[in-house]
Formats: C-alpha cells, sequence, structure tokens
C-alpha cells in the first residue's frame, strides 16, 4: 500500500486536491445558493449532461493544450516565459489576415495559413528569447509585456485593416472557406484542430523525451551550468525554447479561427486567455505533454461547468471563478502532502 | 558538486552530457535510449556505481556515488588531460581507492593528470611530481619523488622556505 502511495504520489495528492477543493466549492455554493443541489449538479455534470456542452469542453481542450504544450517546452527549459497569450493572439490576427488576403485550393490554403501563424508566433517570442540569452533580461516580464503589444497590435490589424464593415460588430472578414477547418462531428463545433493538438501533444513528447535537442533542452533546464560544461550551446537553447513556444501557440491560436468562428472575434481585453490557461496545465501536467492533455481536458471541464453554472444558477460569475481559482490553486501546489509522503519514505526506509 | 550533475535528471541522462550527438547515442534527431542504457550499465560496473537501474534519479545516490558519476564520466571520455581537484574528498574508503587507481591507470596511459588536494597523503601516493603553491605563488617544485614524505614539505607549505626561482618547467 505504502509502495503504491509513493509510486502514484503525484496522481494521488492531484485527486486529494480535486477533492479538497470540490468540498470547499460544495460549500461555498451552499452559502451563496438558493438551491444548492441544483447548482451543484450543473456546476459538476452540466458539461458532461448534454451533447452541445460535452462538445464544448473538447472545443475548449484545444487552444488550452496547445498553450499547455508551448509553455511546457519552454518550462523544461526552465525559461519563465508565459508570451503564449502573445504569440496565439498575434499568430491568429497576422495568420488571419493573410487567409482573407488570399485565394487557393484548400489543401495548400490550410497549411500555409498555419504556417504563417507559426512563424509569427514563433517570431515574437524570438524577442523575449535573445534578450534572455543576450542581455539576461527577464523573460518573464519581457514575454509579459510583451502579450500587451501583441495584443493592441493584432487588434490595430484587424479592426482598422481587415475589420468587416457589414458584420455590425468588430470583427474581421470571413475567411475564405478553403482556410475552414473541417467540424466534422453532427450539431457540434469539433473541428479538426482539435486532432491536430492531440498530434501535437504527441510530437512534443517525442521532441522533448526521445530528440537530442529535446534533450539540450531538459538538461538546460536541470542544471544550466552542468548542460553548459557538457557542451550544450544553451543559449541556442534558451532562444529555441522560447520560439517553439511562440510556434506551437500561434497555430493553437489560428486552429481556433479556422475551426470556431471562421473570422477573428477576439476583441475584448485581456485577450481570450488561452495562453493563461496553459501556464496552468502546464504545471498541473509537471510539463509532460501526455499529462498536460489530461490537465487541458480537466482545466475545459472547469471552464465549461463554470459557464453552466453561471448561466443555469444564481451563483454568480464572480463567485465561479473564486471555485474555479481554488481548486487550481489547490492542485498547483507543489509542497501540498509533502510531509506525508516523506513520513511514508522514511517508514518504507526503515524496513 | 553542484555543477557536476543534474541532480533531478536520471543517471543515464548525466553520463552522456557530453558525448549524446555521438553516433552510438542517436541518429540524426533520435535519441538511441537502448544504446545508452546499455552504456550506462557498462559504466555502472565499471566504475562500480551503486543505482538501482540507469533511469534512477542521480539525486537518489549518495555523495559518494554521485562522485563516482562524475569521474565515470570524466574518464571513460578517453581524455588527454585530466584535471582533478579534490577528487575524494567526502567519500568513502572503497570509492577512494577506485578514483585513485582511475587516476593512476589514466596516468600509466600516458595522459597528463593535475592533481591539487588538500590531503597530503593522497598527493604523495599519487604524484610523479610535486608543485608546492604558498600565497599565490610556486615556492617549491620536487621533479622526484622518491623518498620525499609530508616533512619535506610542510616547511614550503608554511612560508618558511622557498626555493630561489622555482619552475614549474619539465625537463625532458
Amino acid at each position: 500500500m505504502e509502495k503504491f502511495v509513493l509510486k502514484y504520489f503525484n496522481l494521488i495528492r492531484t485527486i486529494i486536491a480535486i477533492l479538497i477543493g470540490l468540498v470547499i466549492s460544495v460549500f461555498l455554493i451552499y452559502v451563496v445558493s438558493k438551491d444548492p443541489t441544483f447548482s451543484l449538479k450543473q456546476f459538476l455534470l452540466g458539461p458532461l449532461l448534454s451533447r452541445g456542452r460535452f462538445s464544448n469542453m473538447i472545443e475548449t481542450t484545444s487552444p488550452i493544450l496547445f498553450c499547455g504544450l508551448a509553455i511546457a517546452v519552454a518550462f523544461q527549459a526552465r525559461q519563465f516565459n508565459v508570451g503564449a497569450e502573445g504569440s496565439l493572439y498575434l499568430g491568429a490576427a497576422v495568420g488571419t489576415a493573410f487567409a482573407v488576403s488570399t485565394r487557393m485550393p484548400a489543401f495548400l490554403h490550410i497549411p500555409l495559413v498555419l504556417l504563417v501563424a507559426a512563424a509569427v508566433g514563433a517570431a515574437w517570442n524570438f524577442i523575449p528569447g535573445v534578450l534572455k540569452a543576450k542581455l539576461k533580461a527577464s523573460e518573464l516580464v519581457s514575454s509579459l509585456m510583451l502579450n500587451y503589444v501583441a495584443y493592441f497590435l493584432g487588434l490595430y490589424l484587424i479592426n482598422f485593416h481587415f475589420r468587416d464593415k457589414k458584420a455590425g460588430y468588430l470583427v474581421s472578414l470571413q475567411l475564405p472557406a478553403t482556410a475552414w477547418l473541417q467540424q466534422f462531428i453532427p450539431n457540434t463545433r469539433i473541428h479538426w484542430g482539435i486532432v491536430l493538438s492531440l498530434v501535437f501533444a504527441v510530437l512534443v513528447y517525442f521532441f522533448l523525451y526521445h530528440s537530442t535537442t529535446g534533450y539540450e533542452v531538459r538538461m538546460t533546464g536541470f542544471n544550466e551550468k552542468f548542460a553548459r560544461f557538457g557542451g550544450i550551446r544553451v543559449s541556442r537553447v534558451v532562444i529555441l525554447s522560447q520560439v517553439i513556444l511562440g510556434l506551437i501557440a500561434g497555430i493553437g491560436g489560428m486552429t481556433e479561427v479556422m475551426g470556431i468562428h471562421h473570422r477573428f472575434n477576439w476583441q475584448d481585453f485581456p485577450g481570450p486567455g488561452y495562453g493563461w490557461d496553459g501556464v496552468i496545465v502546464a504545471i498541473i501536467g509537471r510539463n509532460h505533454p501526455l499529462l498536460i492533455i489530461a490537465a487541458s481536458f480537466f482545466l475545459a471541464y472547469m471552464r465549461v461547468g463554470g459557464q453552466v453554472l453561471t448561466l443555469m444558477s444564481d451563483v454568480p460569475a464572480e463567485m465561479v471563478t473564486v471555485i474555479q481559482s481554488m481548486i487550481i490553486l489547490l492542485i498547483t501546489a507543489e509542497a501540498f502532502l509533502s510531509r506525508w509522503r516523506y513520513s511514508i519514505t522514511v517508514r518504507e526506509a526503515a524496513r | 558538486m553542484e555543477d557536476g550533475a543534474a541532480a533531478e535528471a536520471s543517471l543515464q541522462e548525466n553520463l552522456i552530457v557530453d558525448r549524446y550527438y555521438k553516433k552510438a547515442f542517436s541518429r540524426g534527431l533520435r535519441l538511441l535510449w537502448k544504446a545508452i542504457s546499455q552504456h550506462t550499465l557498462e559504466l555502472i560496473g565499471r566504475f562500480n556505481i551503486l543505482a538501482l537501474s540507469p533511469r534512477a534519479a542521480v539525486s537518489s545516490l549518495s555523495g559518494g556515488n554521485i562522485q563516482k558519476v562524475v569521474v565515470a564520466r570524466e574518464l571513460s571520455s578517453d581524455p588527454e588531460v585530466v584535471i582533478a581537484s579534490q577528487p575524494t574528498r567526502g567519500i568513502d574508503v572503497g570509492s577512494e581507492e577506485l578514483v585513485h587507481t582511475l587516476l593512476k591507470e589514466a596516468r600509466d596511459n600516458g595522459k597528463a593528470v593535475f592533481l591539487t588536494s588538500a590531503d597530503l597523503d593522497e598527493i604523495l601516493k599519487l604524484s610523479n611530481r610535486i608543485l608546492v603553491i604558498y600565497n599565490g605563488e610556486l615556492v617549491a617544485h620536487f621533479r622526484d619523488v622518491a623518498g620525499i614524505t609530508a616533512k619535506d614539505l610542510g616547511p614550503y607549505m608554511l612560508g618558511v622556505q622557498r626555493e630561489e626561482a622555482v619552475s614549474g618547467e619539465v625537463r625532458p
């Protein structure tokens, strides 16, 4: 039993954290709701009970997963770059601009649009990468600041040059159908971008754990000096890991536009927030691409559950955010239950 | 020690840091984990490292064994020059003996071994030549260590005595 606990400690800890989070949410919902049983059911089962909401959950998983994978590559090199949001936003904006101004068959249009978004995302995060490698500027600060720059650059591009004046609200022109990622399950918006995000999870896994470059990335993260003494070109890795982050996030943003609305419609400050969700799932999934799939799905479940709760019950949206944040906070607390593990380890060793 | 190993990384990941790109361990971009863990098992055997598996984290090993991991990696890369600074500080007697044997082996194979140590016995036991530095200056050079004891080195180490115009030069 104790051996089992030690082996699966992280999984068990995550489950216990979720359970504690749920107990506190139940309590909070009981305090603020007149019909707590109904509200609780909406929150926990809402995302699972209707086809539409279940599909919402799958759709939400995809951009979160893209950003989680992106962040994980940089985090594995111990580069605390949080620029997924900016790369996602600007990549999608420039990709949209490219898509609406070109005409070609789908088999060319889709990959080219994705390529443009990837290139823009990658170039955008090249900036904090180079600043870190050459000038030792904190990538956390520069990527954070660049997120705002990306946001307003993207808005400017879409609203002043590619706005659909006939739409009646602030959106870009519609993408030509040749640049759409088809929705392939009837009555849902589940599109090929979601499949692509899963493919990327596998690709990132092989990159990190089975390629020489991935090895360089991880060694730099483990111990930068050690990696340098071993002959790894550390500053190259520092830049590369952040460029890859931008590349994946750019593709993630573009697939959202190509698969769901077919227009660029992220107008609300401060952007869609997937980049931040990416940071959360990278931490919950311990920067492991395959665990990040599960973490993204869980976060999407929480997000959709929150939407359902806001929509269907008398629990105010503010409270919903509090509940979500609290559960996430518990899961990401690394030292949670570490004493418990310590005492088991000691007992095991004494045997 | 801090920079000689990546504690959270596995034994095999630590051992290949200076050779992962070589033909034996990678093809194109792909790492050949099978060959790498084979190589690691070999080094575990040859250098007498106590570890559960090649995938064990280096942080799970004892201090002496971590030191052996570093020594194993450095000496198995067949270096022309070995600079060993305090190579046996804080490790057990058995491992100390092993490190000594390995350094002597390297020397006997015609490699240049530079040893600095606070352990006088170690220096007297392993060295062909001994240089004494006091206050940042070279104060003595024993080209022939036969019959030299700690007593002979002492006055130089304390700065009481110094040779005139010492040079570290090796005469053929």
